[in-house]
């Protein structure tokens, strides 16, 4: 039996440098569901910003070479982010936090793309994320001196598992967790499932979300769902257009042929694993999204759309709310 | 003379007491030496009753080492035996049709950074403990894993998991999405 539409509560506000939508299929549990979320994303930026000079994140990427203790919740963290850097071969890798500041997004993105300059110094390929050693029997990690760690590829998409799982388990109602588009359901979902546009060009932000017009539009009744693009986080130096998404090998920014790629998976980060790593594979990531049976779409930079892993054919877009 | 390699014509009786002791009546007081009796303690002895005396000694240390080779033999190849098996056990090899789809691809284009990185897939792959289940847990997502000692995913295969249920298209006439999703502006 699934909750009906109309009972669906919403909440959407600014978290970790975007927004965080909060949708529960009975809207009396709206009010505990926010209390949980809004705990959840404090305590994910607390131990996972790189930006926050008293996250357990920054103490690690200044140690100088010196293991650091750290709680439960990094150490979760970097595991699902090792995980995703040996799962897709290196290419979604944690250490790419030099390449990004190299490249000028080494502070809050809002304030980073305010510079335009040129860049000081040459790219730097990423460390490798084998260099990272966590210990989770004595909670303790340490990093390369000179290697600096970024989580923004799973970070977020665990906080929304997490925090999914956790709504739900308090309030016991279906709840659908979004943050800055990484999607997670869990619990029951609502009569019909949870209808989820995709925004293939467009930056989805709180200010904005009532009246953005998606492209595409899917039903998902369980497990995770991401986007990942070259047109969002993107900004100018020296004259050159870059973005947030790194080839380890490199330290420069992708240079795919996708240029937004939206990924169905058990999970959210194992959705936006993927969807990060057919960025970077290019041309080769359908097939590789069809050997892992993940539903997902590819959006080529002449806006064509190519399906993979049975994810529904294109339909005309509808107006969203949020 | 007597030919000393040759074989000897008359072999003396093996002294049940040696001759250094052969004074030494019932009754009377052990100084306390001890003594070998297979040790020839009388140097004056023809040279053949020597070298089977020595002959004799080296063929009970020969047996004696032929036996703690045997014993070692046997406890190593248990304890190889042993780690082994154990190493079977928790190699990773479950790793591998996550990346199988990849090298697989009929245009793959190797370049230098994808070189650097199977190199270093080589070590990680060795290691168990970098291992862990990411897909399917239905709770927090990924299960998290570490890079020096098996947590509770080791062991499991950490792959890209589907959904349950495949996103479906909306409905003919569908009414507004309730969310969207997109790249996003945050993070990092």
């Amino acid at each position: 039996m699934t909750a009906p539409a109309g009972a669906i509560g919403t909440r959407t506000f600014p978290a970790l440098g975007t927004f965080a939508s909060l949708l529960v299929t009975d809207r009396r549990s709206l009010e505990l569901a926010f209390g949980l979320l809004a705990g959840e994303l404090l305590a994910v930026d607390m131990a996972c910003s790189r930006f926050r000079p008293d996250s357990e994140l920054w103490r690690v990427n200044h140690a100088c070479g010196r293991p650091v203790p750290v709680g439960p919740l990094l150490a979760e963290a970097l595991a699902t982010a090792l995980t995703a850097a040996r799962i897709t071969d290196g290419d979604v890798d944690p250490t790419c936090g030099q390449s990004l500041v190299r490249l000028g997004y080494d502070q809050d993105f809002a304030q980073a793309q305010q510079e335009t300059g040129g860049l000081d110094q040459p790219p730097a390929p990423a460390a490798g994320w084998q260099t990272v050693e966590l210990d989770r029997e004595r909670s303790s990690v340490r990093i390369p001196q000179g290697v600096m760690l970024d989580l923004g590829a799973t970070a977020k998409a665990l906080a929304a598992d997490r925090a999914a799982a956790q709504i739900s388990a308090a309030v016991g109602c279906g709840v659908l967790v979004n943050l800055g588009g990484d999607i997670r359901v869990a619990g029951e979902a609502p009569a019909g499932g949870w209808r989820v546009g995709i925004l293939d060009d467009l930056v989805y932000e709180a200010a904005s979300s009532v009246h953005a017009e998606p492209s595409h539009m899917v039903i998902i009744w369980d497990g995770g769902l991401a986007t990942s693009s070259t047109l969002v986080r993107a900004w100018q130096r020296g004259g050159s257009r870059l973005h947030h998404i790194i080839v380890p090998g490199t330290g420069r920014p992708a240079d795919s042929c996708w240029q937004t790629v939206s990924v169905a998976a058990a999970t959210c980060v194992d959705a936006n694993t993927a969807s990060t790593a057919a960025i970077l594979r290019g041309e080769r990531a359908p097939r590789w999204l069809d050997g892992l049976r993940l539903p997902a779409r590819l959006v080529r930079r002449d806006g064509t759309a190519v399906t993979a892993g049975g994810w529904p054919a294109d339909t005309a877009g509808t107006g969203s709310q949020a | 003379m007597r030919d000393r390699n040759g074989p000897p014509t008359s072999p003396l009786p093996w002294p049940a007491v040696p001759p250094a002791y052969r004074g030494l009546a019932e009754g009377d007081v052990y100084d306390g030496r001890d003594w070998d009796p297979d040790y020839p303690a009388v140097f004056d002895e023809p040279a053949g009753e020597a070298r089977r005396q020595g002959l004799r000694r080296l063929s009970k240390l020969t047996w004696r080492a032929t036996q703690l080779s045997a014993v070692a033999a046997v406890g190593f190849a248990a304890l190889f035996a042993h780690t082994a098996h154990a190493q079977t056990v928790s190699t990773p090899a479950p790793a591998r049709p996550s990346v199988k789809p990849v090298t697989a691809s009929p245009a793959p284009s190797p370049s230098p950074a994808r070189k650097k990185k199977r190199h270093h897939q080589a070590p990680a792959a060795a290691n168990p403990g970098s291992q862990a289940g990411s897909g399917g847990s239905a709770g927090s997502g990924s299960a998290g894993s570490s890079s020096s000692g098996a947590g509770p995913g080791a062991g499991a295969a950490p792959a890209l998991a589907p959904p349950t249920t495949a996103p479906a298209p909306p409905p003919p006439s569908p009414a507004p999405a309730q969310t969207t999703s997109s790249g996003s502006t945050g993070g990092g």
